[in-house]
């Protein structure tokens, strides 16, 4: 069962995902509102996906993807950024994001692509 | 000279006679015997020498002792001289004379009177001429009893003679010019001589002048009395105003030339430049002056005419007072100022002059050496111009445009600059002015696309989650109720119009800040109304709202941002079907327009019309149509930044509308030649494609960077149980995914970042692992060579975007089946 991490200073988002995620089927749903942490929750519990916000007061999703350059390609992990600002789609795939979705969103299409990155990610792997 | 030519001979032929002889011959005869000025040699009957006064010692050297009764005084005489005068003599007289003292003394002997010039020769072989005065001495019966020869050293007058004949030509030749007037008057002043040139000059004849009149009577007066005046200053003597005043200089051994207006006959007049020179005797005696004269008109007047210019440039350049134009030196000093300089720097002439220029610049111009390097430069290339900050004399700056020339001599010798500056203060003011308000107005527009832009990102994210839990809601388990789902309904379309206002104000935000960007391209007119057909026909639907669409026979391509014009279409298509009538329609027509080869695109609607007055608010942002009545929604902005978006693709929108009949909208593009790219293309099947149940799931890789076009094809292949999708966001990820996974078809974008789909399409085919896997290229590139360019590198198929469904899939399956028929083949 594929582990995912949602990052977002907003409590609302984070449940609106994990809500709609677990109810596609997922299990192994965590999340966090500190963006700090995210690279030593990953280093510890190596996600196969995470879900990152881009705009966090404390530590945008930029320096959050930054921080995972390190230890990403050791432990692989795919990010779909979620983003309300459709301008950073280029900058944040060029900053290692593998893919971009725009809020607000429809939740069929989190879903969708969910599920097509992390078929990509587990092929990759292979 | 004077001698005493008779001497009256002494009584007899003795010594003591001949003395006492000697002595009466009187005291001139005393005073030349002992004059050192005079050689006095005196001999007997036959030449020898008897006496040899001192005056003979000093011009011969000899000492009498060493001639008195050995030598006659031919032995001291040039021997040639003495044949050649005894040769002359023997002529003259008709006698033979025996070259000797003979020749000397013959004449005086037949007692003629002798006085010749000679040539001695000194003891130290050295000679001179002399001029000699020879008389015979007698006793009382008149025989002669010895010669007295008395001479004198002739060298000066000698030297003086051939000086004055080497003179005498050039003399002669000013003399004797009409250029040069030549007066010489006694040592009065009174005229005695008066050449042609003077004749010609002043109109007198010489007769006319000579011995009646001195210089100053043809000079004008009041500068003859003006000279007298001046020089009596400056010489500390009182100088009678008349001759003297011309002279006074000359006769004092000062070289003297001057300018002087001369008076002709007839009373005109004319200037003249005169040199005067004294004239003297052997003493040094004054005995004249010769005046010579030039007449300076023409060059006094080609002076005048020159003064006349220059003055007149001068006071030209002096009262311009617009801009200052100044001299400097060649190291910078101030060698002019006009009114100008002193209105716009402040500095009074006597003030700046001499002064570095250096002064009009700030200390940090000052300190960087930019004064100097300005000179330079103007030297370098003749001329530099300058614009900058300049100090006036009160400290206060002002804003200058400078223009350095540099200025050379006929040599090339830097002899200074001129330098013209422009107070540019005021207009600069008013340009700093109107660049702040148009900066100030471009910084405001940009704070408010700002705000907007960032006012819309903070809207969607509480839109995220109202939106988000609405959806969450609506598909919840167990199912809502009926009256939940109508509230729900409620909240997901208030929401989702939210974000469509949204959208639309970052849009007009982002077109006014000119920040948004536009990729004009030809686009197939038909797939873009297809595409807006099948995205709009649910609304249309759900409103009971009949849509019409035309038939194309030939495909119009336009020029036009794909993306831009669909939002434009939607636009006008969701506007039509929103302010329609119940059971109404929507008329889509294209029809080619003679004017400037452009297509229009028109969407008539069957409803309520509009009035002129609403018409003319259509397209200013914020005039919603129909908010009174407030029984649709609408945001008011989308025809405002549908207008400006085909104004970006070059286009043109219009509205024409009857009250009570409809409304027709309409937009008109260029056209561009159509393309050559098969059939017309059918709306989109978008039903589930049928598989074969029990078919082996094959993998399909996209490699693509937009997620858009990501999220297309992620529920096309969501409709084919058969396939399983992967994607890569670049080239690189693209063929290392491709390696591990190994897919059964790749689809590739051409664009994308790092390597291109063409870079990344030869490394899978150069590798054994990937080489036999089909490639299909999907391109939002539709240029015929770029395709044929795709082709050629290898690609399987190359599709253009947007995506046609039927074309896609059929491409899909054919992919898959010759990877099939590989396989079989190799496993065969």
């Amino acid at each position: 069962m594929p582990r995912i991490l949602i990052v977002d200073d907003q409590l609302t988002n984070v449940r609106l995902l994990e809500h709609t995620l677990r109810r596609a089927g997922y299990e192994e749903v965590s999340s966090t509102l500190e963006p700090r942490n995210v690279a030593a929750l990953h280093a510890e519990h190596r996600y196969d996906l995470i879900l990152l916000d881009l705009q966090m007061p404390e530590m945008n999703g930029f320096e959050v993807m930054a921080g995972l350059q390190a230890i990403r390609a050791e432990n692989p992990v795919a990010i779909l950024v979620l983003s309300a600002d459709l301008t950073q789609v280029k900058e944040a795939l060029a900053q290692g994001a593998d893919s971009f979705l725009g809020k607000p969103f429809r939740l069929p299409d989190v879903v969708d692509r969910v599920e097509l990155m992390l078929k990509t990610a587990a092929a990759t792997r292979r | 000279m004077t001698l005493t030519r008779t001497v009256r001979p002494p009584p007899d032929v003795s010594d003591v006679q001949r003395n006492a002889a000697l002595l009466k011959t009187g005291a001139l005869q005393d005073a030349i015997l002992s004059s050192a000025n005079f050689s006095s040699i005196a001999t007997d009957e036959k030449g020898v020498i008897q006496l040899f006064n001192v005056g003979a010692e000093r011009m011969l050297g000899y000492q009498a002792s060493d001639v008195i009764d050995k030598i006659t005084p031919a032995d001291i005489s040039d021997p040639d001289e003495v044949i050649a005068r005894a040769a002359a003599l023997s002529l003259e007289l008709d006698t033979p004379i025996t070259p000797g003292f003979d020749a000397l003394a013959f004449k005086a002997s037949r007692g003629i009177e002798d006085i010749y010039e000679l040539t001695y020769i000194r003891k130290d072989g050295s000679r001179f001429p002399a001029i000699v005065s020879v008389t015979a001495l007698r006793d009382a019966d008149s025989r002669v009893i010895g010669y007295l020869l008395i001479g004198t050293d002739n060298t000066a007058r000698k030297e003086a003679e051939e000086a004055l004949l080497k003179a005498g030509a050039l003399q002669s030749a000013i003399f004797n010019s009409a250029n040069f007037s030549s007066i010489a008057t006694d040592e009065k002043g009174v005229i005695q001589l008066f050449n042609v040139g003077a004749e010609r000059m002043l109109g007198y004849t010489a007769a006319e002048v000579l011995d009646k009149i001195t210089p100053a009577d043809i000079s004008d007066p009041d500068e003859v009395v003006a000279r007298a005046a001046a020089l009596s200053l400056e010489l500390g003597t009182t100088i009678t105003p008349g001759f003297d005043a011309l002279a006074f200089k000359a006769s004092r051994g000062i070289e003297d030339i001057y300018e002087l207006t001369y008076i002709r006959k007839d009373g005109s007049r004319f200037p003249a430049i005169v040199s005067v020179t004294a004239l003297r005797d052997e003493a040094a005696a004054i005995i004249g002056y010769l005046l010579i004269g030039t007449d300076n008109s023409a060059r006094k007047s080609a002076e005048e005419k020159l003064r006349w210019t220059e003055e007149s440039f001068r006071l030209m350049v002096e009262s311009v007072s617009d801009y200052a134009i100044v001299m400097l030196d060649p190291e910078g000093c101030v060698a002019s100022w006009n009114t100008g300089a002193e209105r716009i720097k402040g500095f009074h002439a006597d003030e700046i002059l001499k002064r570095h220029f250096s002064r009009f610049y700030k200390k940090d111009d000052v300190a960087a050496g930019k004064p100097q390097r300005d000179l330079e430069a103007a030297a370098a290339s003749g001329r530099y111009e300058d614009e900058g900050w300049r100090v006036r004399k009160d400290g206060s700056t002002f804003w200058a445009n400078v223009v350095f020339t540099a200025i050379r001599d006929q040599a090339g010798h830097l002899r200074g600059f001129a330098k013209l500056t422009r107070d540019l203060t005021e207009r600069n003011k008013f340009e700093t002015t109107l660049t702040d308000a148009k900066r100030a107005a471009e910084k405001a527009n940009l704070a408010k696309s700002d705000f907007l832009s960032s006012m819309s990102h903070e809207l969607r994210s509480p839109l995220n989650a109202i939106l988000g839990f609405a959806q969450l809601m609506e598909s919840d388990l167990p199912a809502p109720t009926g009256a939940q789902t109508e509230s729900i309904t409620q909240i997901l379309n208030a929401g989702w119009y939210l974000l469509d206002l949204i959208n639309e104000i970052l849009d007009l935000a982002m077109i006014e800040s000119g920040k948004l960007s536009m990729s004009l391209e030809p686009v197939s007119l038909v797939e873009v109304i297809v595409e807006c057909q099948a995205m709009i026909e649910p609304l249309a639907q759900r409103r009971g709202i009949t849509l019409e669409f035309p038939r194309f026979v030939e495909p119009p391509m336009v020029t036009a941002d794909r993306t831009r014009l669909k939002q434009v279409l939607i636009n006008l298509l969701s506007n039509a079907i929103k302010y329609n009538m119940v059971g109404g329609s929507v008329t889509v027509g294209c029809t080619s327009t003679g004017l400037l080869d452009s297509v229009r695109i028109s969407v008539t609607d069957t409803g309520a019309g509009l009035p002129p007055e609403k018409i003319s608010q259509l397209f200013e942002p914020f005039n919603r149509l129909g908010q009174e009545t407030n029984a649709e929604e609408g945001t008011g902005i989308g025809l405002v930044v549908s207008k400006r978006l085909v104004e970006m693709m070059d286009g043109v929108i219009g509205v024409e509308s009857t009250v009570g009949k409809g409304t027709t909208f309409w937009v008109e593009l260029l056209s561009t030649a159509p393309m050559v790219l098969g059939p017309a293309i059918e709306p989109a099947t978008l039903a589930q494609i049928p598989v074969a149940v029990g078919a082996p799931q094959r993998t399909l890789l996209y490699v693509e960077d937009n997620p858009a076009n990501l999220k297309l094809v992620e529920r096309l292949i969501a409709r084919r149980s058969d396939l399983r999708l992967l994607s890569a966001i670049d080239g690189n990820r693209g063929v290392e995914l491709a390696r591990k996974c190994q897919p059964d078809v790749i689809l590739m974008d051409i664009n994308l970042p790092g390597i291109s789909g063409l870079e990344a399409l030869r490394i899978l085919r150069n590798d054994n692992s990937t080489a036999h896997i089909p490639v299909v290229a999907l391109s939002a590139n539709a240029i015929p060579r770029d395709i044929q360019k795709g082709i050629d590198a290898g690609f399987f198929r190359y599709l253009t975007k947007p995506i046609k469904v039927n074309e896609f899939m059929e491409t899909l399956n054919t992919a898959l089946e010759l990877e099939t028929s590989k396989r079989s083949g190799a496993a065969g």
